[in-house]
């Protein structure tokens, strides 16, 4: 660590923009476009690599030479094991490497705040400087998985911007329902629609980095719930779609087997879109999952239960 | 008290003589032999050598066999990448390549990496019986993630049924390994399922508790205990944890230890874990260590509580470190000692800073861990060092090493709070941040020109115009008193015209108009000044 004191060099921090989202969301080819961004690619960049599970750096077409790589999946899993590596990593970089910029593609699973935590420690304390933390969100995907998974949610929260990618795939309503949610979650994030992860640089560089208090300890916030239901009871068909239509913004999601007195069919609602198909072969029984916004779990819940307690009947008993 | 029976009877909540301590020695174990981890965890002869050498240097009263979540995932066809310092990594998930549920295999004792970690089992237990051995397998969730991947989290949607049908498999993975952990002469087993912590409680209650209940119950039947262990933000789920019906739970740093403590006593489950792996053992000094450990103690007590790390120790972790732990567990002297210490410092004394930075010179301060052994710091300091002799003597620095005590106080009465700072006459300037040479001298400048300003504004003065009054008289009373608003100063403006006056200061008629200024400080009020500080006044 004790270099000769006339051998060191002045420097301000290095800039590190961290990109966050979940599996599948688009973050590879966000930062590949990145890499051939004007503004980027003359650059000296160092980049991390971190994906939990995947191939890693072999999706990225990275010119050789021109970027330092380094891979965070060669041991380390979770969080706690991901941090000694990336402290690890960060150290190196600056002791080696002395980037114009560090971009650091975040597992996953990962925590954003974590990652400024860990920029906390001593020996890298004052070395990096966090200029952005970028979200990408599949504009399709998010309420699925944003329900279930705390670090979907939370790196939205967390994101300085959210990018929504693969608008393509999506309705110009669902996309408004989505950016709707989004601010819900983070107000402070400014948006972007794009496809193939195609960010403008004049959206990267007008974020402004805030750090932010400790994520609220003990539960997230309910603002995305879900709730899984089941019952051997005929659901009543009419009394299912003025659920759905009476939950209105409330319902992101539903899916799922529904056996109404017309027979079983497999229930599909995204926003409010109801389709309905052949269900696979399988139990008899009703089972789905809801997946609602700024709805409490036993609202959503028993909005749905009445739908077959109208029908009830002493023979048969739920779930 | 042997350690096996306090190990055993802390996590089943009874009151023993003193904290049980278990290190959770992985790969660590390697690095204490000079082995690379990915030849170590290979290797039974490796494992049994380097847990020998951890018992020798630590003491513990427990120990795992191993700590590598990926020995199932791996007999059960993921693929994995290894590495020198960790545990390996899966890379593959079979169930996302195609492969069937029914095509995987439950992992056979005679899968190489089990079969030589239950071997490393069977050692152990027989050379030192009086330790309590852990088994440690991958939990359902976790194993279930290995084999499908983050699909699993879009699953919960899309197919419940299906995610339910791979934790019921899981499950029979996780009994049927620690029952070879148990046969191969485990006393304790930990289910370790860190990928739980990325649900919420009521998917923890559909997804986890069905299939983690039977998993306790069968480790139960089989005499021997059960911890469930979990990383990362899983403070949400930790009453659900507890409906598992483990014997224990054992959490990491990212929960607060009072918390586990206060959902988990009420329920009659013992808990543990919460040393802080990165930041304190493997970045800190061996005091560091002891303090952390300390606080977990005395948070933990002597009922129910088995002092552990968060999780697997890092590799490189410094060895002196957690035999300082073992020094302090083993010797209330020492936590005497540091508790005392600990106090002294909890009541703070806090230094009256008011007046602090009203000297003449510029203090620089620099709050460090030590500029000798903490890179950042040295750099901050190189940066002071280096732009002061620009000042002239103006500038006066000094460091602040917190090892010290009063260094530590000092930073307290700044309200320092990172580390390392850099303090301008008292006021924080730059945070955890190196600032660029113009940067800094750009900071000491501004001070010069700030302290200079409060100079100016504490003198008075008084401006007198000697002259007949006419219009060059009236001019200069004019600029005088622009110059005077313009400077914010505090001073007044006399037109003197009678001649004898004019005279008194000495100026002739053929000198005017002619313009003095008489400047005076306040020096002392409602006290008799000393002749030694009116010497002082005067010479100044």
């Amino acid at each position: 660590m004790n270099a000769e004191p006339s051998s060191i060099e002045f420097r301000p921090p290095f800039p590190l923009v961290i990109l966050t989202g979940y599996l599948g969301a688009g973050k590879t080819s966000l930062l590949n476009h990145l890499l051939a961004l004007p503004s980027i690619r003359g650059r000296k960049v160092a980049l991390i690599i971190n994906e939990f599970g995947t191939l890693g750096i072999d999706g990225l077409k990275v010119e050789a030479g021109v970027h330092a790589k380094f891979e965070l999946n060669r041991g380390s899993l979770f969080c706690i094991c991901i941090k000694t590596e990336f402290i690890k990593t960060l150290t190196t970089i600056a002791g080696e490497v002395q980037p114009d910029l560090v971009l650091v593609e975040a597992t996953g699973v990962a925590d954003p705040c974590d990652i400024e935590q860990f920029l906390d420690v001593p020996t890298l304390a004052g070395r990096f400087r966090v200029q952005a933390s970028v979200c990408v969100v599949d504009a399709e995907g998010f309420t699925r998985v944003a329900a279930f998974m705390q670090s979907a949610r939370r790196q939205a929260v967390w994101a300085d911007g959210i990018a929504i990618n693969k608008t393509d795939l999506v309705t110009p309503s669902d996309l408004g329902i989505l950016r709707h949610v989004l601010t819900g979650l983070n107000p402070r994030a400014p948006q972007v629609e794009v496809t193939y992860g195609r960010i403008p640089d004049t959206f990267l560089y007008s974020l402004v980095h805030e750090r932010r208090p400790e994520p609220a300890s003990e539960r997230p916030p309910e603002d995305m719930v879900s709730v899984s239901l089941q019952t051997h009871r005929v659901v009543d068909r009419a009394a299912f779609m003025g659920a759905i239509m009476s939950l209105g913004d409330n319902l992101l999601r539903l899916k799922g087997v529904v056996r109404f007195h017309d027979g079983r069919f497999f229930v599909d609602v995204v926003n409010g879109r109801v389709t309905e198909e052949h269900p696979p072969a399988g139990s008899e029984a009703t089972a789905f999952v809801a997946i609602g916004w700024q709805v409490s779990r036993d609202t959503l819940g028993a909005a749905f239960r009445r739908t077959w307690e109208v029908m009830g009947s002493n023979e048969t008993h739920e779930l | 008290m042997t350690s096996k029976t306090r190990v055993l009877s802390a996590l089943r909540g009874e009151k023993v003589d003193r904290i049980p301590w278990v290190p959770f020695i992985g790969c660590h174990a390697a690095a204490l032999i000079g082995a690379k981890a990915g030849d170590y965890l290979k290797s039974e002869a490796l494992m049994i050598q380097g847990l020998e050498a951890a018992i020798r240097r630590y003491q513990p009263d427990g120990i795992p066999a191993a700590f590598d979540l990926q020995i199932e995932a791996e007999a059960m066809g993921c693929k994995l990448t290894w590495a020198e310092e960790n545990p390996p990594a899966v890379i593959s998930h079979p169930l996302a390549l195609g492969v069937t549920l029914d095509r995987i295999p439950v992992p056979s004792a005679d899968a190489p990496r089990l079969r030589a970690v239950l071997n490393t089992a069977r050692a152990l237990s027989k050379a030192h019986p009086d330790i309590a051995l852990y088994g440690l397998v991958c939990g359902p969730f976790t194993l279930a993630l290995h084999l499908l991947g983050t699909d699993i989290f879009m699953k919960l949607f899309d197919d419940p049924a299906g995610v339910k049908t791979l934790m019921e498999f899981c499950t029979t993975v996780c009994r049927t390994v620690a029952g070879y952990y148990v046969e191969a002469g485990c006393d304790v087993i930990g289910v370790v399922d860190p990928m739980t912590s990325q649900i919420g409680p009521e998917q923890f209650q559909e997804f986890v508790t069905p299939y983690m209940k039977p998993v306790f119950a069968s480790i139960r039947r089989q005499g021997v205990l059960g911890s469930f262990f979990v990383c990362g933000h899983a403070q949400q789920n930790i009453a659900a944890m507890c409906d598992c019906a483990p014997d224990n739970i054992s959490i990491d740093e990212n929960i607060p230890l009072d918390y586990v403590r206060d959902v988990c006593v009420p329920r009659k489950i013992s808990f543990g874990g919460n040393i802080q792996l990165t930041t304190v053992l493997l970045l800190g000094t061996p005091e560091d260590s002891q303090r952390n450990a300390l606080a977990c103690m005395e948070t933990g007590g002597t009922t129910g509580f088995v002092l552990a790390p968060g999780c697997d120790l890092p590799y490189a972790t410094p060895p002196a470190n957690l035999e300082a732990i073992t020094k302090l567990v083993l010797d209330p002297y020492q936590r005497d000692v540091l508790k005392a210490t600990a106090v002294t410092d909890t009541q703070k004394e806090v230094l009256d800073m008011r007046d602090y930075g009203q000297s003449d010179r510029i203090i620089v301060d620099i709050i460090t861990l030590d500029s000798e052994a903490c890179a950042p710091c040295q750099y901050m300091v190189e940066a002071v060092r280096k732009v002061t002799p620009e000042f002239d003597g103006v500038v006066e620095w000094r460091e602040h090493k917190i090892k010290q005590r009063e260094s530590l106080v000092f930073m307290t009465s700044l309200m320092v709070r990172n580390i390392p700072t850099i303090c301008i006459d008292g006021q924080i300037t730059f945070v955890s941040r190196i600032p660029a040479r113009d940067e800094l001298i750009a900071a000491i400048q501004k001070r010069i020109v700030e302290k200079t300003r409060i100079k100016i504004k504490q003198r008075r003065s008084s401006l007198y115009i000697l002259g007949d009054g006419g219009t060059a008289c009236k001019q200069i009373k004019a600029n005088a008193t622009k110059a005077i608003t313009e400077l914010g100063v505090d001073a007044n403006i006399e037109m003197i015209t009678e001649p004898e006056r004019i005279l008194a200061y000495g100026i002739s008629p053929i000198m005017q108009p002619a313009v003095v200024v008489a400047k005076y400080q306040v020096k002392s009020t409602r006290t008799v000044p000393e002749v030694a500080v009116v010497k002082e006044w005067v010479k100044d």
